[in-house]
């Protein structure tokens, strides 16, 4: 038996053994615990994921021909979690109407339809009552309804408590007395009759109470006589046929891509269908989802090249200045132009968010003292534009000058002066050899600053929200939204309600064009050379 | 050689950056001490020192700003430690077994974090609201689940860059130790991770400055005001009141930033290294 147990090749049974026994124990009773409430729950994907995660753990920690894995199970783990499935999941919902609406299931919707009462219902009704006592005060209501001839006997409770059992009706299975045989049972189940005398002491007591019909409710109006409303469910669901039939309208409804539909109108809840590429069709094609997209994309390029391209030529600019071993207080120099960048990004937003503010601003103030007008910074569309490359030129040019200092001095001397030497001028050789040189040994840093801010959220989010609005728009979005930002807005946080297929299309669009920069990224850089290096 | 006229238009052009770098940094240090709250009267040299902005900021029942600054470095502390002791023991894997499928292991990490974590937070969304269903306490709105989320891209990049320093450490060492019987745990323990002790501590930074800024995934995954991160508060309350109270929002820009900043310029050559490397900010 210990022979079979890997013990990470220090000696069995060794403390490192038990912790780990003890610590598979726990996620093994943890996961024994778990996994019924999941599956009770409907949360099967969960489910699954946590048997197959315990017991890969299991197999890791107690067989010994995977060595490896087990140093990389802890990462994997929460990779697959929260990395790997979200993407599908995301592909999935893509897939869905899941938005504001269609959230639910199919047979919760149901449930909440079968809950809708008829409109006006059938009110008014009066029926008797009679009270019954076990002796410990415990009361019993019998309810006589005169129309029907319906009797219902139950534990009656307060007005403004819950939802209680509803009272069984008839009296069939109960232990009743009735000897005098008057109709109304002197005992029944044990609980004997208050005489009407009785019940004047608790009138009080009895006006707060009421009784839950299967269908309806009944309200004591005086100690013998309560009032009964009856409501009848407007939706029936037949099961053996998939149809909902509306008993106001007297119309059958049949499901049509996630809600029941009566007559070409649909009923609300839906629940969440697969539609198919439907949302990527929609976000395509349709003009007034197409227009936007376009205009998103456009900015959302112009905005990450336009950011690359001015942080690095400041960047270099700066670098370039400082290079000459004549000048001094390169330290100091190198020091100040690292704050920006280690300012939190979020931080530096909100700051320039103020500073740019039109009435108040810093900015503002300072070119008014130059001469010029107030600039609505993050009120017109074209200004806020600008703003957003000022704030990510601030926030990104420094890093730009890191690299680039360090780029040019890993650029052979020799090269340059043997431009000179052959009569280029500075300008020559600048521009024929080191920027050239430069670019090439930054490419993949460049590339992924592209990338960066091609979904750079804190900066947007926070500066403009993506503002200024578009307005009229049939989806919302502003002159500044970047796709990562317009699709959040139109997930979580629009005033429109939520459309998580729509934006899940979104988002997959947004991989792919992510998938598409990495691999032009990938081939400029020697990433790859290290997974084949040894 | 460089002229001397050259040399001074150097540094006019320099201290040209200079001004646009610290400029919106003097403001804010400027209006944290200003006695006058609103954006309107804010000058550069204030009429008058106060500290009040700042404790103001602690005892402001409607701003848990003293909630939101705990919160932001509590997450952060234990999602870079998580996150570097999860891509460590991976590193250490690549880096020293032998085993079928370490390619296609190595290969699969560079490929899954070419997608970045946060694009996928609508289903991150839903899988942290069924958590929450059978375990509360790792649902929506708490930390835990935050962290749990953060801990997802633990082994990614990290890890890559990580493996990229244990295999430099010598593999004699690892030999030697192995001669007078350690096991792989006890190298990792003993050899390796005291060995790359440097190198993980800029990473740790890196990915704690990292988590102090994420913003998309704790805007979607925590509601209540007392739950917030720094991140999140400042910019609700930056969408709210802040012409009125630029000087708290000075103040807790400043509270919130100053310890990163110091850091980044005590380990200045450490930490620039391992960024423009990675390339994992900018």
């Amino acid at each position: 038996m210990a022979r079979r147990l890997d013990t990470s090749a220090s000696s069995p049974r060794s403390i490192s053994f038990w912790i780990v026994v003890a610590v598979l124990a726990v996620v093994d009773a943890l996961s024994i615990a778990a996994v019924p409430i999941l599956f009770a729950a409907d949360q099967k994907a969960l489910a699954f994921f946590l048997i197959g995660a315990a017991f890969a753990m299991n197999v890791v920690y107690l067989v010994p021909a995977t060595r490896a894995s087990r140093w990389i199970l802890p990462g994997f783990i929460f990779m697959a979690l929260f990395v790997i499935w979200p993407v599908l999941f995301t592909a999935y919902v893509s897939l869905t109407n899941w938005a504001t609406g269609n959230i639910l299931t199919k047979a919760q919707v149901i449930e909440q339809l079968e809950e809708i009462p008829v409109a006006g219902g059938d009110d008014g009704g009066s029926g008797f009552l009679n009270v019954y006592d076990d002796g410990t005060g415990d009361l019993r209501f019998l309810i006589t309804d005169p129309e029907s001839g319906d009797v219902y006997f139950g534990i009656p409770r307060d007005k403004d408590g819950e939802v209680a059992d509803a009272a069984t009706a008839g009296l069939e299975g109960l232990d009743v007395v009735d000897a005098d045989a008057d109709g109304t049972p002197e005992s029944i189940d044990g609980f004997e009759l208050v005489p009407t005398l009785g019940l004047f002491s608790i009138a009080e007591q009895l006006g707060e109470l009421v009784l839950d019909l299967p269908n309806g409710i009944a309200t004591v109006q005086t100690v013998s006589q309560v009032s009964i409303v009856q409501s009848t469910q407007r939706y029936v669901y037949d099961e053996a046929r998939d149809v909902l039939i509306d008993t106001q309208l007297n119309v059958e409804c049949v499901e049509f891509e996630g809600n029941f539909v009566c007559d070409g109108k649909e009923v609300n809840p839906g629940w969440r269908v697969v539609i198919g590429a439907d949302n990527f069709r929609d976000a395509l094609t349709r003009p007034e989802l197409l227009k936007p997209l376009i205009e998103i994309f456009t900015w959302n390029m112009v905005f990450a090249l336009g950011s690359v391209g001015l942080t690095f030529a400041l960047g270099l600019m700066l670098a370039l200045a400082i290079q000459p071993e004549k000048m001094k207080g390169r330290a100091f120099y190198r020091s100040v132009f690292i704050i920006p960048y280690a300012i939190p990004p979020f931080i530096s937003s909100v700051v320039w968010r103020g500073l740019l503010n039109t009435e108040f601003g810093q900015v503002n103030d300072l070119l008014g003292n130059l001469g010029a007008s107030a600039i609505p910074w993050l009120q017109d569309p074209n200004w806020a534009k600008a703003a957003v490359l000022l704030v990510n030129l601030w926030l990104g040019f420094p890093y730009m000058f890191l690299i680039a200092s360090g780029a040019l001095q890993s650029i052979p001397q020799e090269l340059t002066e043997a431009a000179v030497v052959d009569g280029a001028s500075a300008r020559q050789v600048f521009w024929r050899v080191t920027l050239p040189l430069l670019l090439v040994s930054t490419a993949p840093l460049l590339i992924g600053s592209f990338a960066f801010n091609f979904n750079n959220f804190v900066l947007i989010f926070i500066l403009t929200q993506g503002g200024p609005p578009v307005i009229g728009a049939p989806v919302p979005y502003g002159s500044t939204d970047i796709l990562i930002s317009f699709v959040f807005d139109l997930a979580f946080s629009s005033g429109r309600g939520s459309n998580f297929g729509l934006a899940s299309a979104y988002t997959i669009l947004i991989f792919v064009l992510v998938a598409l920069f990495s691999a032009i990224g990938f081939r400029a850089s020697r990433s790859l050379e290290e997974v084949y290096g040894d | 050689m460089i002229s001397r006229r050259s040399v001074t238009l150097r540094h006019i052009g320099l201290w040209i950056g200079i001004f646009f770098a610290l400029y919106p940094v003097v403001w804010i240090i400027s209006a944290s001490v200003n006695p006058v709250d609103n954006l309107a009267a804010s000058r550069l040299i204030p009429e008058g020192l106060t500290l009040d902005n700042y404790r103001g900021l602690f005892d402001d029942p409607l701003v848990p700003f003293r909630d939101w600054l705990i919160n932001s470095w509590k997450i952060s502390l234990a999602g870079a430690i998580g996150n570097l002791a999860l891509a460590a023991l991976a590193a250490y894997s690549f880096s020293r077994l032998r085993f079928r499928g370490r390619r296609a292991g190595l290969l699969g990490l560079l490929l899954v974090q070419v997608f970045p974590q946060f694009l996928g937070f609508i289903a991150i969304f839903f899988t942290l609201q069924a958590i929450g269903e059978v375990a509360p306490g790792f649902g929506l709105d708490t930390h835990a689940g935050l962290l749990l989320v953060y801990l997802g891209g633990a082994i990614g990049f990290n890890t890559y860059l990580i493996k990229g320093f244990m295999d430099t450490v010598p593999i004699s060492l690892d030999e030697a130790a192995k001669v007078d019987g350690a096991s792989p745990a006890l190298i990792f323990w003993r050899v390796i991770l005291p060995l790359t002790r440097p190198v993980l501590g800029v990473i740790f930074i890196i990915t704690f400055v990292g988590l102090y800024g994420e913003l998309l995934l704790a805007s979607v995954l925590l509601r209540s005001a007392e739950n917030f991160t720094l991140a999140m508060g400042l910019q609700q309350f930056s969408l709210s009141e802040y012409a009125a109270k630029w000087g708290a929002l000075s103040a807790a820009a400043i509270l919130g930033s100053a310890p990163i900043v110091a850091t980044f310029l005590v380990a200045q050559k450490q930490i620039v290294g391992g960024l423009t490397q990675g390339g994992v900010k900018g």
